[in-house]
């Protein structure tokens, strides 16, 4: 087949993949295919692979769609994320607590916490959901300079406040940052809001 | 929002600074910017290479809006992840759309060029060609070596070498091409039969003073490239310091030590002039050069009969040298030392077979006894451990140890092969490893197994919002309530309509009115009930997860059948590798035992002792 026909055939719909997979296995008797034979194999099995991706893809956002409607609805829903903006910080643990629930952990591998100091990165930490009006939050961290020495102390730091959910979705950030290029790296958090 | 309060301090070394005022009223965002949290978590994610995730956040989030009409960041941001995923169409028509805009030509640029590598790597070279040279009109500045470079490895690919030559040197910018750009222009011009030009590039690349690791293996690889060119073409001479050049622990260095052997022994070849190829600096020293060239590519491993290959039975030794022994004897010397590293290395083999050889020609016919027999030991094990790896492969062994380790990464075609398993096949396929067609072959069935798992894991998800939708006890709903919030977020149809009142002389007071009375205007418009479509049946939350459970069941018996597709395929593509080595060693060992044969027949004629 072409490549261009195979790149036309990408378009597979789910339910024609049953039967262009049947096309696809290598013949019985072909103890040994040939390099053309393995060639055209690997062409429509790449297709193939491009289709269900697309799939699953759907599958997936479908999916997230419908957890995110049932489990945080939008007048209710809560996102807590996370911004480091001082640079070298490389981050071991995160906690956030809502309202005194069970805290939210997650641990950083070297690859998390380097994704995070890129600007403008944010993880978001935790989703949630809660009722409208005031409710405290908590968040605290440890990491570690870069440039530490091995048996440097943890850096880290806590941060709690008060916030006012409305009926709206709230998105709040919280920052890891310094004032200036001297002073200690602190928490703030600010809240976000879509323009309408 | 009330002012935060600083609380306390964790049990770590921060100190407590109240942040007093630190949330302030909220800060607006347009959806889909760089502001936009849903844009800036999907940045975090994809520099963690969850590529996926980063698709599923910025899809999910986006609530079923159409991509091209979201702001440009939004669009690239939702590519840049299609692509490093692979799904490349996806990509490339989000790069369409982007283009139709005002977008950053470099920014644009960059991503068509990435785009082009994905093609390449997986084997779609009319495809990368022609997006190559769509691209070739409005190319910065900045990018034309990455061009040149990308262009010339895609010509190279389809044997385009005469196109892939022009494309490097129709730039007047020698200067600033890449070693790596300038060796695969020498190939592609000893290729394309400007063979004077192209040997001088290598030799060049073959000098440069190496920074890095990669360096070091690039300046081994083109004296490789050259000193088997040399031998080629009978410039033994030649190829010897070409040989030498090259590190004596690397991935080329046995086959360089055979090289170095079989270069004492070739004629030394004549001398010609050296060309110029119109990058030469002012420092290069006018002695830095070799003398002599050769014409065509050498493979690196060899298939004709490694005497014939080598000439030494048809070329005159008296006429090549003065000393043959000489020559024999020093083709010994890397010899020896290649036949102390692995004997499944080819080339280590080889040189199994040329140190009898050479020995018989020496007359330590004994001697030359004794190494064929080990020889064919050595190569005896040799297929046996083939055999050994053959069954690992077949048994799937190789394919699940490489993907296991990295089981859960969603890398898609940005995973890389970062080393090698410990299994008996691993030595064999480390050439095969390293093509793109097989590592291509890899990602794909990596990335079936971790689709594969991400639909089993939404299982027990949509099982929990599900039960969560049906168990729960709501509050019953508060009118008012949801009135607010469903208004909250909807733009008034009438904003900005203004309403004039006049005052109405002519109106007769209610059931004064005497004059004509018309008939009213006809119709114009459908009634809204008939216009209107049949509602459809409802499509919440509940009933969506019921239509995603029974797509998971199809999706995950497709997965299925597509990851045991590609597992054949790549047990297909390893075992054909294989094979073509084993029937190597075979080879060898036909041809080691018949030299054995020989020299028993010639010792039992009593020919030895003459």
């Amino acid at each position: 087949m072409p490549l261009s026909d195979c790149r036309k055939s990408a378009g597979l719909m789910l339910v024609a993949l049953p039967v262009a997979l049947l096309a696809l296995a290598l013949p019985a008797n072909a103890a040994s295919p040939s390099a053309a034979e393995l060639e055209e194999q690997t062409l429509k099995l790449d297709q193939a692979v491009q289709a269900f991706k697309k799939e699953a893809l759907e599958f997936n956002t479908e999916a997230q769609g419908v957890e995110d409607e049932v489990l945080f609805p939008p007048h209710a829903r809560l996102s807590v994320y996370l911004s480091v903006k001082v640079p070298g910080l490389l981050l071991k643990e995160v906690s956030v607590t809502v309202d005194g629930n069970a805290p939210q952990t997650f641990a950083y591998t070297d690859r998390d916490a380097k994704a995070m100091l890129s600007e403008g990165h944010m993880q978001r930490v935790l989703r949630t959901a809660v009722g409208a009006g005031a409710h405290r939050i908590r968040i605290s961290y440890s990491g570690q300079m870069a440039d530490a020495k091995p048996d440097a102390p943890p850096v880290g730091d806590s941060y709690e406040a008060v916030f006012d959910k409305d009926q709206r979705e709230t998105n709040l950030e919280f920052s890891i940052a310094r004032r200036t290029r001297l002073s200690k790296a602190g928490i703030s958090m600010t809240q976000w809001r879509p323009k309408k | 929002m009330k002012s935060p309060r600083k609380l306390l301090c964790g049990g770590l070394a921060a100190a407590a600074v109240l942040a007093a005022g630190a949330a302030g009223a909220a800060e607006p965002y347009v959806a889909g910017t760089r502001t936009d949290p849903l844009v800036r978590s999907a940045m975090f994610l994809d520099a963690d290479g969850r590529y996926f995730s980063a698709l599923v956040e910025l899809l999910s989030g986006s609530r079923g809006k159409d991509p091209a009409r979201m702001p440009a960041d939004f669009q690239w941001r939702l590519a840049e992840s299609y692509l490093s995923f692979g799904m490349r169409d996806e990509a490339e028509a989000i790069y369409r759309n982007l283009a139709t805009g005002t977008p950053d030509p470099l920014v644009l640029a960059k991503a068509r060029l990435k785009l082009a590598e994905f093609d390449y790597q997986r084997g779609y070279n009319a495809e990368a060609r022609a997006t190559l040279l769509r691209m070739k009109e409005k190319l910065p500045k900045t990018l034309v070596e990455d061009w040149q470079d990308l262009y010339t490895r895609v010509l190279m690919a389809e044997g385009r070498y005469s196109e892939a030559a022009e494309a490097l040197t129709a730039e007047d910018n020698a200067g600033k091409l890449s070693e790596y750009t300038r060796y695969n222009l020498g190939v592609a011009l000893i290729n394309d039969g400007r063979a004077a030009q192209g040997v001088t590039i290598l030799d060049k690349v073959g000098r440069m003073r190496p920074v890095t690791a990669e360096d070091l293996a690039l300046r081994d690889r083109a004296n490789l490239t050259l000193g088997y060119w040399f031998l080629q073409n009978k410039q033994g001479g030649t190829a010897k310091p070409v040989f030498s050049r090259i590190r004596l622990e690397g991935p080329f260095s046995n086959r360089a030590l055979l090289g170095l052997g079989w270069a004492e022994l070739a004629p030394t070849g004549e001398k010609t002039r050296r060309v110029e190829v119109g990058d030469q600096t002012k420092e290069e020293s006018p002695f830095s050069n070799f003398s002599t060239l050769g014409v065509l590519l050498r493979p690196g491993f060899l298939e004709d009969d490694i005497f014939t290959r080598a000439n030494l039975r048809n070329f005159r030794l008296s006429k090549a040298r003065k000393d043959e022994e000489e020559a024999l004897r020093k083709a010994l010397v890397p010899w020896v030392e290649l036949i102390s590293r692995d004997p499944m290395d080819p080339a280590v083999q080889e040189a199994w077979l040329a140190i009898p050889f050479t020995l018989d020609r020496l007359g330590a016919h004994t001697q030359a006894l004794k190494f064929y027999e080990q020889a064919i030991g050595e190569l005896e094990k040799g297929r046996k451990r083939m055999d050994v790896a053959m069954d690992s492969i077949r048994k799937g062994r190789m394919v699940e140890t490489i993907v296991r380790r990295d089981i859960d990464s969603e890398a898609g075609w940005e995973w890389k092969l970062k080393d090698l398993p410990d299994a008996p096949e691993t030595y064999f396929l480390q050439s095969l490893l390293a093509e793109h067609r097989f590592q291509e072959a890899l990602k794909n069935y990596r990335d079936m197994r971790m689709l594969s798992r991400n639909i089993d894991a939404w299982r027990g998800r949509i099982d929990l919002a599900d039960k969560s939708w049906t168990s729960v006890e709501r509050e019953p709903a508060v009118i008012p309530e949801l009135l607010s919030r469903a208004k909250q977020d909807s733009d008034n149809p009438f904003a900005g309509l203004k309403i004039q009142l006049r005052a109405e002389t002519k109106l007769s007071a209610p059931g004064a009115y005497s004059g004509k009375l018309a008939a009213p205007a006809p119709a114009t418009a459908a009634p809204l009930a008939v216009a209107a479509t049949p509602a459809g049946g409802f499509n919440g939350p509940y009933e969506r997860a019921q239509g995603l459970k029974k797509r998971m069941d199809t999706l995950r018996g497709l997965a299925e059948q597509i990851s045991t597709e590609q597992d054949a395929l790549l047990k297909a593509i390893a075992v054909r590798e294989l094979a073509g080595q084993q029937r190597q060693i075979e080879k060898y060992l036909i041809e080691a035992r018949f030299a054995l044969a020989r020299l028993y027949d010639r010792a039992q004629k009593g020919e030895l002792d003459k």
